[in-house]
């Protein structure tokens, strides 16, 4: 009787354990699919099926369209591109790395510094090398990325005239209380450059300007964290609505890139993220 | 929960040593032989039957004005209604409010509806006023005193049907009362039943200045019942449902949408059980309170917001009084379980913006069981010693994960609930001799912080321009108390000197803090309650009665206080030097009477907690009232004039200084079908 009810407590197990490519896409939001030859790259997001200016958690499926079967071992690269009129740049981007877990799911993201429209788009390459296939590029062109209503994305130049590409991470869904506070701080090298920036600080003052400028007690800023390659910090946020987080990004050394403190006169930093909940 | 009870044994047996030394004290110094039972005032009568009518120069006056006139207790006063009593100059966090010993909590964290909003005086029979640690049995955290509402019950009688009828005008204010009370009694059944409306527009303030949102509108629904199931045991049931609607707070920035009270009990009595053992009561209760605010009214609002609070609470008591040889106890264990719950909705100017939402009060629920014991001790006729001691165990926090997690950002290390111990002792030593009564009495006990105080958020205080914020971690406040008094009857006079004196340990108020940011636009700044150090509190009143030629009464008071802070700085809201004469003519159904009322300057004010200089005021007023008889029916009438000189005049209780009625003209009708 025991023996019974251990190998249907194993086989029911095994069941449940049954990871199908479909479960490892489940919640997401399919953003794009592209063909080329035997392989389809599925691309996704978590919140929305939109390309945004700013921070974008991509998580892509290969698919081998002969077998049938997600393409389990392979590696991926990207390349974005913005084609304009007059010139072309990139953008910040990750390299894409296998999700911890999974079978048949790869992420990474980017950080688009504009949006697409008529004249100007964005193109993403999509490369898959492997042992046989040694190259299956696809290319999305274009690939429409949408701006944001509410800011969380800021691009500067700083004082050492360097531009920086500043964009929020965490928190996607805000609450009142604490929150992490992520972001991913960059730096234009050349066109096609974009450099992480280590060590900087990047110091934050929630406001409610529809609260008299209301701010909250206990935030802790943004500091390097070298194992993510992520700045992140505390927000508290006293109660739901439109906040401003009003940002100054100081250098390793403590001197100020851009941003402005909160005064009596000074109500807003040239620099701040959104948020409204 | 064992541990904590036995501190509380030991803390009460020092307490108790201490006492009996001074008690002892007491009776060496007054040893006479003359004989008189004689209480000082400590309940007064009010209402509809419990009331002699003639005695009442305005008899359908509202609450706030009979409570006004109770010894020990004033009214901070925000509008035209719904004032909220203090005790000893101590107000909501520092008192009890019960009606029939069932707990109430007001649901606004703006104190908009004290306990005593929810009732309807012409159903009481009458309130017990308990000074200091004493108070009252029931009461929980009430180191200040109590104030017990006992409400009418017609009781098992022969066979008897009372019907009245109330109908009231006042010409300030176009304030109209009408209302109906009948109280039915039987040897096996009794009922009470009233139902009471009261609606006033705008009252004027002397020199005919209008007060504008001071309009206010009530309906009460009452009943009382009793099945008498033997001899010994009965049943006893309230139901009390109160509504007041679009009530006006000129001292504030937003008035009152509804006020809505539930209120309901049910209890089991048993009485001359053995010769030990008198009677035994068991109540279970509930109540419902919902408050919501409103400020659509207002011009020029900054910004709008939705504010509903509630309060609910679920409680019993079980009591359990008799006398063994000389000691007349009570033994009494009550516990009483409250959910407080207040949000803010705030709606920004640019509409495009999402509503900003939190909770004032993020939904703290309170649990509290305790145990009481009373001894009457009846040394001999002319010496009484009383000792009353209380343990409580408490358990309090906030249910709302997100209230909780709000308060964290402030109190990163606090729990979300936590318990606490509290306990009272209490002695009073009794005296007579021919007829002069002398009481001393001594009480240490602790209360835990309001929820408020404990969990408040961001609560704008209109009176200092602050902006409060709680502190879950502070710890009880302790009192030391000690007080004493003085009658002296006569048959044509008497005098009576009282003095009662607080000394606060851990004493709980806000303080600023500049490291927080305010909400309310144009705010001082963000105060958070702590403890402070040390606090006290001295009151004193003296009373004097003088009857002559018959038919003449004439009453004298003079009360004074003093409220200290650790540095010697006034307390707010500790009242001025003030006075009071009447003279009265009662000749059977014919009444009359003048009175003066009035306060010097107030000096000692408190700067920091919004009060300014308090001018020195006073006024007159005047009534008569006769009792008529047409047959069966027996109208009785009184008419006056308050504020008969038309004084424009704020006394220190009054929030923002909004000025008190000007002159104001009634007539009373009562009538016995």
């Amino acid at each position: 009787m025991l023996g019974l009810t251990l190998l249907l407590t194993a086989c029911n197990k095994d069941e449940v354990n049954e990871v199908t490519a479909a479960d490892e896409v489940a919640g997401l939001q399919k953003v794009d699919t592209l063909t080329k030859g035997n392989y389809t790259f599925y691309i996704y997001k978590k919140d929305t099926g939109n390309l945004v200016v700013g921070y974008n958690e991509v998580y892509i499926q290969l698919k081998n369209n002969v077998t049938g079967k997600y393409v389990e071992d392979a590696t991926l690269s990207w390349k974005p591109l913005m084609h304009m009129t007059m010139m072309s740049h990139a953008c910040p981007y990750s390299t894409i790395s296998k999700v911890a877990d999974t079978k048949t799911l790869y992420k990474g993201y980017f950080i688009f510094i504009m949006a697409s429209s008529d004249m100007d788009y964005w193109e993403v390459s999509y490369d898959y090398t492997s042992g046989k296939d040694t190259l299956a590029e696809v290319t999305n062109r274009p690939t429409v990325v949408q701006s944001t209503g509410k800011i969380r994305y800021k691009s500067f130049k700083g004082v050492d005239n360097t531009s920086y590409f500043l964009a929020l991470v965490n928190p996607t869904s805000p609450k009142v209380g604490t929150n992490d506070i992520k972001a991913y701080l960059y730096k234009k090298v050349d066109m096609l450059t974009f450099n992480p920036v280590q060590n900087y600080t990047v110091e934050i003052d929630p406001r409610m300007p529809d609260m008299d400028n209301h701010t909250s007690p206990g935030n802790v800023n943004l500091t390097y964290d070298s194992t993510t390659g992520l700045y992140s910090g505390k927000l508290n946020l006293t109660m739901t609505g439109y906040w401003k987080i009003n940002l100054i990004v100081r250098d390793a050394s403590n001197t100020i890139q851009k941003g402005d403190p909160i005064t009596g006169t000074t109500t807003a930093s040239s620099i701040y993220f959104e948020l409204e909940f | 929960m064992n541990w904590n009870f036995k501190i509380v044994i030991i803390k009460a047996a020092l307490c108790t040593g201490c006492c009996f030394g001074l008690n002892l004290l007491a009776i060496a110094q007054n040893k006479t032989d003359s004989i008189k039972s004689r209480e000082l005032k400590e309940v007064v009568v009010t209402g509809k039957t419990g009331l002699d009518s003639i005695h009442e120069s305005k008899p359908l006056s509202s609450m706030d004005e009979h409570l006004q006139k109770l010894s020990n207790v004033n009214l901070i006063k925000r509008g035209g209604y719904a004032w909220e009593p203090t005790i000893n100059n101590m107000a909501t966090e520092r008192i009890s409010v019960t009606i029939d010993g069932m707990k109430i909590f007001c649901a606004c964290t703006d104190r908009m509806d004290p306990v005593t909003s929810y009732v309807e005086i012409l159903n009481l029979d009458n309130i017990h006023v308990g000074s200091g640690l004493a108070g009252n049995l029931h009461s929980t955290n009430s180191i200040g005193g109590g104030l017990d509402l006992k409400l009418q019950k017609a009781g098992f009688h022969a066979r008897k049907l009372n019907v009245t009828l109330n109908s009231a005008y006042e010409t300030n204010g176009n304030y109209r009362i009408i209302g109906s009370g009948l109280a039915y009694s039987s040897l096996k059944f009794y009922t009470n039943a009233g139902v009471f409306y009261r609606k006033s527009d705008d009252y004027k303030a002397g020199n005919n200045s209008t007060v504008n949102f001071s309009q206010f509108e009530k309906l009460n629904l009452f009943t009382n019942f009793g099945y008498r199931l033997s001899a010994q045991k009965s049943i006893e049931g309230t139901v009390i449902y109160d509504v007041a609607s679009n009530v006006g707070y000129p001292a504030l920035t937003m008035d009152v949408k509804s006020a809505k009270g539930f209120i309901t009990s049910l209890s089991y009595k048993q009485e001359n059980i053995s010769e030990v053992l008198f009677s035994w009561e068991t109540k279970l209760y509930f109540n419902n309170i919902i408050h919501i605010m409103d400020d659509t009214k207002r011009p020029n609002v900054a910004m709008h917001m939705d504010m509903p609070g509630k309060s609910r609470t679920a409680g019993y008591y079980s009591s359990l009084s008799g006398r063994v040889g000389k000691h007349n106890f009570v033994i009494s264990h009550d516990s009483y379980y409250n959910q407080s719950s207040a949000e803010m909705t705030m709606y920004p100017k640019d509409a495009a913006n999402k509503p900003m939402f939190m909770y004032t009060w993020p939904d703290i629920r309170t649990f509290n069981a305790g145990l009481t014991l009373d001894d009457r001790y009846i040394i001999d006729l002319k010496n009484t010693l009383q000792l009353t001691t209380k343990a409580s165990f408490q358990r309090d926090g906030v249910e709302s994960t997100f209230g909780y997690n709000t308060l964290q950002m402030y109190y990163p290390d606090m729990t979300q609930y936590q318990n606490r111990g509290l306990w009272s002792v209490s002695g009073k030593y009794t005296h007579y001799l021919k007829d002069i009564q002398l009481k001393a009495g001594v009480g240490c006990g602790t209360r835990a912080p309001s929820p408020t105080e404990a969990y408040g958020f961001y609560l704008y205080n209109s009176f200092d321009n602050y902006e409060y914020i709680g502190d879950p971690q502070l710890k009880n406040e302790s009192s030391v108390e000690g007080n004493i008094a003085f009658a002296l009857t006569k048959p044509t006079y008497s005098i009576s000197l009282d003095g009662s004196y607080f000394y606060f340990s851990n004493y709980i108020v806000g303080k600023p803090n500049t490291s927080l940011s305010t909400m309310t636009i144009g705010a001082s700044g963000v105060k958070v309650y702590q403890n402070l150090n040390h606090a006290t509190i001295f009151n004193a009143n003296l009373n004097t009665k003088y009857i002559f030629l018959k038919y003449f009464h004439w009453l004298n008071h003079l009360g004074y206080s003093l409220g200290q802070d650790n540095k010697n700085n006034p307390l707010p809201l500790i009242a001025p030097f003030s006075y009071s004469t009447s003279l009265d003519y009662v000749n059977k159904k014919f009444s009359a009477g003048v009175d003066l009322q009035g306060a010097t300057k107030q000096t000692n004010f408190s700067a920091e907690y919004g009060e300014d200089l308090t001018p020195a005021y006073f006024i007159v007023n005047t009534s008569v009232g006769y009792d008529f008889i047409f047959g069966h029916v027996a109208p009785t009438v009184k008419i006056g004039i308050e504020n008969v000189l038309d004084r424009k005049y704020s006394t220190y209780a009054d929030w923002n200084n909004i000025p008190r009625k000007g002159r104001n003209v009634y007539i009373n009708l009562k009538i016995n079908l």
